[in-house]
């Protein structure tokens, strides 16, 4: 893994060959993560990976370790897609967000800028939405890992080093969120089945 | 790994399944990333070059050394650039609008410099498009400029495209834009009545002709390139034809920085023909009757701020006649006449 401190010092010293490292390896990422929480088409979305990333250079100097890097960029695309929101409130005819509002009351905007950001769950087909209002019903760390694990395909110890645990801890933390998932999908499957039985 | 694939496993049960399907999200284009980095790199420069970034050990200095040499440098550095700047060259245009965060332009030893709205475009100023930006041009017609794109003004009729793409609309009669040019790597491209796109995507050029005829210059010699034809010439100066539409979604962004047109006491006609040719779509008037009606319908009020699309449907609401729009075509109709027979 990077060593994510000295990734920012080079690249606060000017060195290209750090800031393709940064963005290699975080861009598409943050462009899954922005996409999980938002309605937005490509163009949209496009748009929002792209201010998230400008903002971060903006406030390169400002990291300062403290949390992971990927976890500062997600605290930077949050905060930008609550303003996406909030203009999209003023100005209703975008549609997509229309959409958007619509399956959410605009008083869960302010989670956003919260640690607790909900999953969209307005996605294109019932399966998707379906998974995301489990995920977002689950405690938010065991939604968390199920993210990285399932929606960025990360390996334990990557995931490990992102949440800032130990790898048992990150594999203990990941079985567990896994199972409450599973019931929870379970016992959705079954409340679904019970109904399309009834006549 | 072996003890991830015993994992892996395991997970394929239906629940873990369905998480799969439910969080995974589409990728954003290799264009689209491509752009994203363009963006990024430029503002990360723009920083860690930024005077505020100097490294700490250059305050050694005493306080009034520092002063001295910097009220030098001032008098030094005003002089050469207000002998050298690009302020007194043409004027190319002026920057209608842009979206956040706008058009820097970039500067050799002193701070980059947010363009206005308003703000003239002189030749050689380098400039540095973060966001989608319109240019009217003096002499009629206007530039649109996608974001993550560089170019450089080079005279009061010709731009040079670094990076990115731009959107050439020069409408018939613009006659003091003639021979507007687009200067590439894979050589020039000179407008004749036209509407053109070219972009520089991973080191290759590519041309997209809309609306009349573009005169490309190489070094290997003069071409034509027609309406509804794309051309491509790779980093080995391997060239590719192909047709394409006019109107479609790869227009979408050109059309999205339309400038706005004023309808008031307009006639209807002219407001038509704009919309077909800010959408690629051939311009269809149904019979003599409609062709007067369009010719005589004047029209009130205003269009600002919206998309072609929206216009159209605000204005022809309020009309008596009808319009369809069949693939690369609109067909404006008596509200009384019916492509499709009625019972």
């Amino acid at each position: 893994m990077v060593d994510e401190q000295d990734l920012i010092d080079r690249m606060r010293r000017g060195e290209q060959r750090a800031f393709d490292q940064f963005f290699d390896a975080f861009a598409s990422r943050l462009a899954a993560f922005a996409a999980r929480r938002c309605s937005l088409d490509a163009a949209g979305l496009e748009d929002v990976v792209q201010v998230t990333m400008i903002n971060a250079m903006r406030g390169l100097g400002t990291f300062r370790g403290g949390s992971a890097l990927f976890t500062w960029l997600c605290q930077i695309c949050r905060n930008h897609l609550a303003d996406v929101r909030r203009k999209a409130d003023r100005q209703p005819k975008v549609q997509s967000l229309e959409q958007l509002e619509a399956a959410k009351p605009p008083g869960t905007v302010v989670e956003l800028t919260d640690f607790r950001d909900p999953l969209d769950e307005v996605a294109d087909d019932s399966t998707r939405r379906a998974v995301r209002h489990v995920v977002n019903q689950l405690p938010t760390s065991y939604a968390r890992i199920l993210e990285l694990r399932f929606g960025d395909d990360l390996t334990v110890p990557e995931i490990a080093k992102i949440l800032q645990l130990s790898e048992s801890a990150a594999e203990s933390r990941l079985s567990r969120a896994r199972q409450a998932f599973r019931e929870s999908w379970d016992s959705k499957q079954a409340a679904g089945n019970a109904s399309a039985g009834q006549v | 790994m072996s003890d991830m694939k015993v994992t892996k496993n395991a997970e394929e049960g239906g629940a873990e399944r369905a998480l799969r399907e439910g969080l995974r999200t589409p990728a954003l284009s290799p264009e689209a990333m491509q752009r994203i980095r363009a963006a990024t790199q430029s503002e990360w420069r723009a920083h860690v070059e930024a005077p505020a970034q100097v490294p700490a050990r250059t305050r050694r200095l005493s306080l009034a050394a520092a002063a001295s040499v910097l009220m030098l440098a001032a008098a030094i550095g005003w002089n050469v650039f207000t002998t050298n700047t690009g302020q007194s060259g043409e004027i190319l245009g002026e920057l209608a609008r842009a979206e956040t965060p706008g058009l820097v332009e970039s500067h050799y030893l002193r701070r980059d410099v947010a363009l206005a709205a308003g703000a003239p475009l002189h030749a050689g100023q380098v400039l540095d498009v973060r966001g989608d930006a319109l240019v009217t041009l003096d002499g009629g017609g206007n530039l649109r400029v996608a974001r993550a794109s560089s170019i450089q003004v080079l005279a009061v009729n010709a731009v040079k495209l670094e990076r990115g793409e731009l959107y050439v609309d020069i409408p018939p009669g613009s006659h003091a834009s003639a021979r507007f040019m687009v200067v590439t790597p894979a050589g020039e491209f000179r407008h004749v009545g036209t509407q053109f796109a070219v972009a520089i995507v991973n080191g290759m050029t590519r041309l997209r002709v809309r609306e009349g005829s573009v005169q490309w210059h190489a070094t290997e010699g003069d071409s034509t390139v027609d309406a509804g034809t794309e051309v491509t010439i790779d980093s080995n100066r391997t060239v590719t034809h192909r047709p394409i539409t006019t109107a479609g979604r790869e227009w979408a962004w050109a059309e999205s920085l339309a400038p706005d047109i004023e309808i008031e006491n307009r006639p209807l006609q002219e407001f038509l023909v704009w919309f077909s040719r800010e959408t690629g779509r051939k311009l269809v008037l149904a019979d003599d009757t409609v062709r007067n009606q369009a010719a005589s319908i004047r029209m009130h009020g205003n269009v600002r701020g919206l998309t072609a699309m929206e216009a159209l449907s605000a204005v022809m609401a309020a009309t008596t006649l009808r319009f369809e729009l069949p693939e690369g075509v609109i067909r404006v109709s008596s509200a009384r006449e019916s492509t499709t027979p009625s019972t």
